[in-house]
């Protein structure tokens, strides 16, 4: 669930590549700081989870939706 | 004075979203002016526009990029990349260091700042958009310009009202001839129908809030004037260097060749009239010498007309002056009547159309001018388009703080 929701905020960014888990969101992506702020905006609008779009620069989708899964409210 | 040729143009506009779609609207005689929507009346009482309709800049550009624009930038992108295909460089092969970028700009894209403002009372400032950050400002057309097309020269944005789009085709011409760059792409863009932006303009005190219907709002030099209908647009022209249009053989692609500028102040915001026109004439005369034409080759005169009694007379009082007798040698149009004011772009709208009424010896007619009152003097053209050919036009442009420029243009020549 929350990794089909990554999937499409990186879809409205215009961003058309397939994502699966183990892509990494700079390196085979390409997304540059302020696509990375945009999804950081997004993740912290629906899940109430900060991730520093600065962190995010290393991170694949899997990390992301790892840290989204345990940080989340009501978990 | 080494030559800086025009090899392409590009329009995105209330008559047309290309330079061919925006000329045959033109040149119809219909008025582009219309109510816009939202937008209520009570408060904003020219609610009024020439508005750009059914663009569809996805097909020439990814929705990545889109998604980082606002619309002014939005419609530079489409204007640009038509300029770049009128002149047909390609992109693959010519050194993009080479290329700059120039744009002129008065108001930026509100729109974007505007839906930033709601989401920071609304919501909280962690959930603004970060696209806001790089897409609100003047300078960010030219920014996502480089990033659309990979240009990597010279590049400058340039903010001075409506003098905006011309003192960027000046600095455009001026880099080229200073050999710091072989080619640029230039114009002007304005965004200014978002609420926000409407009500600075609004408090300039020039808008025309009373009208018959909004098709006859705009009347510039008519007696009748009741002030400025704003639009949104860009134009935007490719410019080159002899030695670029010769090395890539592009000769019969020229459309153009910008001449000389000059822009003045009149020192102080509440300038007398007779200042001012002493100033405007001052940029006129330099403007043509500089130029080194013969006053008496320049037949088309392109006005800045806000439509503001003052300030259309400083205009013709100007130009009579400059030209005593000959003045009504020369032909005056002010094609903007028919779409609205855009502010920061609305000299290089001028420069466009008049290296299009060059191209193709045809002048369009003043929207709304019936009877001239005050300002008689100046061969205005009238009630329908005229058919004459021209070798030398005079685009001149005013703004707010007393600046006023002119500059010249030259037809086809290689």
């Amino acid at each position: 669930m929350i990794f089909e929701r990554i999937c499409e905020m990186i879809r409205s960014i215009g961003i058309s590549d397939e994502v699966s888990p183990e892509i990494m969101l700079v390196n085979d992506l390409g997304m540059d700081s302020t696509e990375l702020a945009d999804l950081s905006t997004a993740i912290a609008k629906e899940f109430g989870v900060l991730i520093k779009s600065g962190d995010m620069k290393g991170y694949s989708v899997a990390r992301i939706v790892e840290i989204i899964a345990k940080n989340k409210k009501g978990t | 004075m080494e030559k800086v040729y025009v090899t392409g143009i590009g329009i995105t506009g209330p008559c047309g979203n290309t330079a061919k779609e925006f000329w045959d609207g033109l040149l119809s005689g219909k008025s582009f002016i219309s109510t816009l929507s939202g937008i209520n009346k009570d408060i904003f009482p020219s609610n009024i526009g020439g508005m750009v309709k059914n663009i569809t800049p996805e097909k020439y550009f990814s929705r990545r990029l889109l998604n980082k624009c606002s619309r002014f930038s939005v419609l530079s992108l489409l204007a640009c990349n038509e300029a770049l295909g009128d002149a047909g460089i390609d992109m693959t092969s010519y050194d993009k260091t080479r290329i700059g970028i120039f744009v002129g700009n008065n108001s930026g894209g509100w729109e974007s700042a505007n839906n930033g403002l709601k989401v920071l009372h609304r919501e909280g400032p962690q959930y603004i958009s970060p696209f806001l950050a790089s897409n609100w400002f003047p300078a960010a057309p030219q920014g996502h310009i480089s990033l659309a097309f990979g240009i990597k020269g010279y590049s400058k944005t340039v903010i001075s009202d409506r003098v905006s789009g011309l003192l960027a085709i000046a600095y455009a011409a001026r880099t080229i001839r200073a050999g710091l760059i072989d080619a640029a792409i230039v114009g002007g863009v304005e965004t200014p129908l978002d609420e926000w932006a409407l009500q600075f303009y609004h408090s300039s005190g020039i808008l025309c809030s009373s009208y018959e219907t909004p098709e006859k709002a705009y009347r510039p030099f008519d007696r009748r004037k009741q002030g400025m209908v704003l639009a949104e647009g860009a134009a935007f022209m490719v410019l080159e260097s002899a030695e670029s249009v010769r090395k890539r053989n592009a000769g019969e692609r020229v459309r153009a060749n910008i001449r000389e500028f000059c822009m003045v102040y009149d020192g102080t915001t509440n300038a007398e009239p007779d200042t001012k026109v002493e100033q405007y004439k001052r940029a006129i005369d330099t403007a043509i010498k500089r130029s080194v034409v013969n006053p008496d080759d320049i037949r088309l005169i392109c006005p800045d007309g806000t439509a503001v009694e003052e300030d259309d007379m400083v205009e013709v009082r100007a130009l009579n002056e400059y030209w005593g007798s000959k003045s009504m040698d020369k032909y005056c149009t002010c094609p903007k009547a028919s779409f609205g004011n855009t502010i920061g772009a609305a000299s290089a709208f001028d420069a466009v159309l008049s290296i299009l009424s060059m191209n193709t010896s045809t002048l369009p007619f003043i929207s709304n001018l019936e009877d001239e009152g005050n300002c008689r003097g100046l061969n205005f053209v009238k009630k329908e388009n005229i058919r004459a050919t021209i070798n030398s036009s005079l685009i001149l442009s005013r703004g707010f703080g007393g600046v006023a420029a002119a500059m010249v243009i030259n037809n086809r020549e290689f």
